[in-house]
Parts: C-alpha cells; sequence; structure tokens
C-alpha cells in the first residue's frame, strides 16, 4: 500500500501513489502525525496521482491531478517533483484565501512577508531566519485570509537549491537538510526540515506587520535598506500574487486591508549576516 | 440626434465614476481597481499592467 494522505495545514492532500520511494522520502520530510492512509469516505482539499506510465525509459512516472497533466519525471527526482506538484495544486485551484508568492516568518506574533521572484535568495534568507528562530509560515506562499486579514500558515519544508545548500551547511552544520537530489530542472534540490517550534504552531496565525523584498546581489558594497510607499508594496505584492487577477475587486479590498496595516520596505545585500541583523532591528 | 449624443456621454461619465475603487493609504499613496477592465494601478503613474508570476 504506497498511496497516502497529508495532512497539513490549511489544506489537506491525497496522494494516489505508486511508488514506495516517494512514501519513504515524504516521510522523512513531514512528521509522521500528519501522513496516513486515505480514508474513503473524507474530502481532501486536492488529489495528486504519482502513478508509472509509458513515456520511454528516462521518466515513466506521471504527475498529474485529475484530468491535468503536471509532468514526467525519472524515480530519482520523485520527491521534488512531487513538492513542485502541490505547490502548483495550491496556487492553480485554491481561491479560498489570496496567495502570494513569498516567505513569511513570525516573531511576537507578528508576520514579516517577503515576496520575491526566484533567484533573489528569499528561499536562503528564510531558511535562515528559521535557524535564527523565528517561526516559518511558509517559505514558498503567503496565505491571506479574505475575512479576517490573518496570515494563514502553510508549514513545509524549506526548498534549498544549488548554492544555498552549501552555504546553509557552512553556516549551521546542524541544520536538518533532507533528500538532496540532482540533477533537476532546477539544478541540486534540497529540502531543510522547519523547526519544531512551527510544526507545534502550524496552525496558529499571525498578523502582518512587514514586507520587505529581498534582492541578493553579489556586488553590493553595503547592504541598502530603503523604505517604499504602500502604494507601491500592494502593487508589488499583487505582481507576486497567483490568484489576484482571479479574486478581482474581492482581492483588491483584501490585499488593501493588509498593506494598510504593514510597513514596507526593500533590502538589498551580498552578506546574509548583515541583513539577517538588519532584520533583528528592524523586526 | 445631438441630444442622443449628449446622453451617451453622461453615461460614459456615469460608468467612469462607478466603476473604479480607489484605495489612499496612511502615507497618502494610493491604488485604483478598475472594475470594467479588472486592472489595478497606481492613481499618480501610468498603467501597469498586472502579470501573473513565475509559479512551478
Amino acid at each position: 500500500m504506497t498511496e497516502f494522505a497529508l495532512h497539513t495545514a490549511p489544506f489537506s492532500l491525497r496522494v494516489d501513489n505508486g511508488s514506495q520511494a516517494l512514501l519513504r522520502a515524504v516521510a522523512e520530510l513531514y512528521p509522521a502525525a500528519l501522513l496516513s492512509e486515505p480514508q474513503p469516505e473524507r474530502i481532501y482539499d486536492f488529489c495528486l496521482t504519482v502513478q508509472r506510465r509509458w513515456a520511454g525509459w528516462s521518466m515513466p512516472y506521471h504527475v498529474s491531478s485529475g484530468q491535468q497533466h503536471f509532468r514526467m519525471t525519472d524515480p530519482a527526482q520523485l520527491l521534488p517533483v512531487f513538492e513542485w506538484g502541490y505547490n502548483w495544486c495550491v496556487a492553480s485551484y485554491q481561491h479560498q484565501y489570496l496567495a502570494i508568492h513569498a516567505a513569511v516568518l513570525e516573531r511576537g506574533g507578528k508576520a514579516l512577508i517577503m515576496p520575491a521572484p526566484p533567484g533573489s535568495g528569499k528561499s536562503t534568507l528564510c531558511a535562515a531566519m528559521m535557524l535564527e528562530g523565528w517561526r516559518l509560515l511558509s517559505d514558498e506562499m503567503c496565505l491571506v485570509d479574505m475575512h479576517t486579514g490573518a496570515i494563514v500558515p502553510f508549514v513545509r519544508p524549506v526548498s534549498l537549491k544549488n548554492q544555498s545548500l552549501q552555504l546553509l551547511q557552512a553556516w549551521y552544520p546542524s541544520a536538518q537538510i533532507r533528500q538532496i537530489t540532482s540533477g533537476t530542472t532546477k539544478g541540486t534540490v534540497g529540502y531543510l526540515l522547519p523547526s519544531s517550534g512551527s510544526w507545534q504552531a502550524f496552525k496558529q496565525t499571525a498578523a502582518a506587520a512587514w514586507v520587505v523584498f529581498p534582492q541578493y546581489n553579489s556586488a553590493q558594497q553595503t547592504l541598502q535598506l530603503s523604505r517604499i510607499s504602500q502604494a507601491d508594496a500592494f502593487m508589488h505584492l499583487a505582481n507576486n500574487s497567483f490568484n489576484y487577477a482571479v479574486l478581482a475587486e474581492r482581492a483588491f479590498s483584501c490585499l488593501g486591508k493588509l498593506t494598510q496595516q504593514i510597513t514596507a520596505y526593500r533590502l538589498e545585500y551580498a552578506d546574509i549576516s548583515q541583513a539577517l541583523a538588519e532584520l533583528d532591528k528592524l523586526c | 440626434m445631438d441630444v442622443n449624443l449628449g446622453y451617451a456621454a453622461w453615461l460614459t461619465e456615469t460608468e467612469n465614476k462607478n466603476s473604479t475603487l480607489k484605495l489612499t493609504f496612511d502615507d497618502g499613496s494610493s491604488v485604483l481597481f478598475s472594475l470594467a477592465e479588472h486592472t489595478t494601478r497606481i492613481d499618480t503613474t501610468a498603467d501597469i499592467d498586472q502579470q501573473e508570476p513565475y509559479i512551478d
């Protein structure tokens, strides 16, 4: 029996899975309490199918949701493709929350939101902040409750890529990085386990307080942290949202309320220890 | 004919007034949302098109 259900909050996922290796890998990343056999009478938020299909020798596994194709993959890359597939389900199909492509961390009940495109150093900074004691809400998806404006956690392992993996391991030798896979479409990928405090509070919401747009730049001489207007922050948040266009005026109103309660900054840095110190002073 | 044109112009103006939402923040900056076109922009600059972000 290799099918399983994953009870992350606020979503649950049923996986019609044909790979014993994938089940073992997922069990290494998520607490045992969040994994179970699927219950026939239960309705899950999403369903992913991971099954062998004939598509040549190199990529025999097909990952899909319902009739929607996601990706073909070889057995060695099943875990990262599964994680990306789960992200794809949430980004594509849920419109209960306003979803923004951003890392979210919490301290003292207040949330710091870091939206950024791939390559900006967002996940590396997020991982380092969690290892410095911040509570992780998500490294990928900021979910905003459309009714209350609260930031809803979506705790998952932090995806680290290529140089980030080596840097994090060098800075934090005790960091629990698992399932390192090389040769993926994004290069080498590994997963940092969330801190125990992050898992324990995996349903505890936080109030948005700061938005920081980070940009790693190795040529940056000195760290620059500059305040930006709330309207600029609003536009950047909307542009980084997965479903702003779908939710239309509801998203406009929800994002407006969120923007009203935050202060926003642009952070350009080359040295992550300086960035951590600056964020520590700011928040 | 002149009467008809005038009426059409009045309709357009009313539609414009009613189809744009405006949010003004504490720092004085503001954003506009067109209900007709579903576009968002900062009200002091040229239109900025919304784009879906890169996802995987």
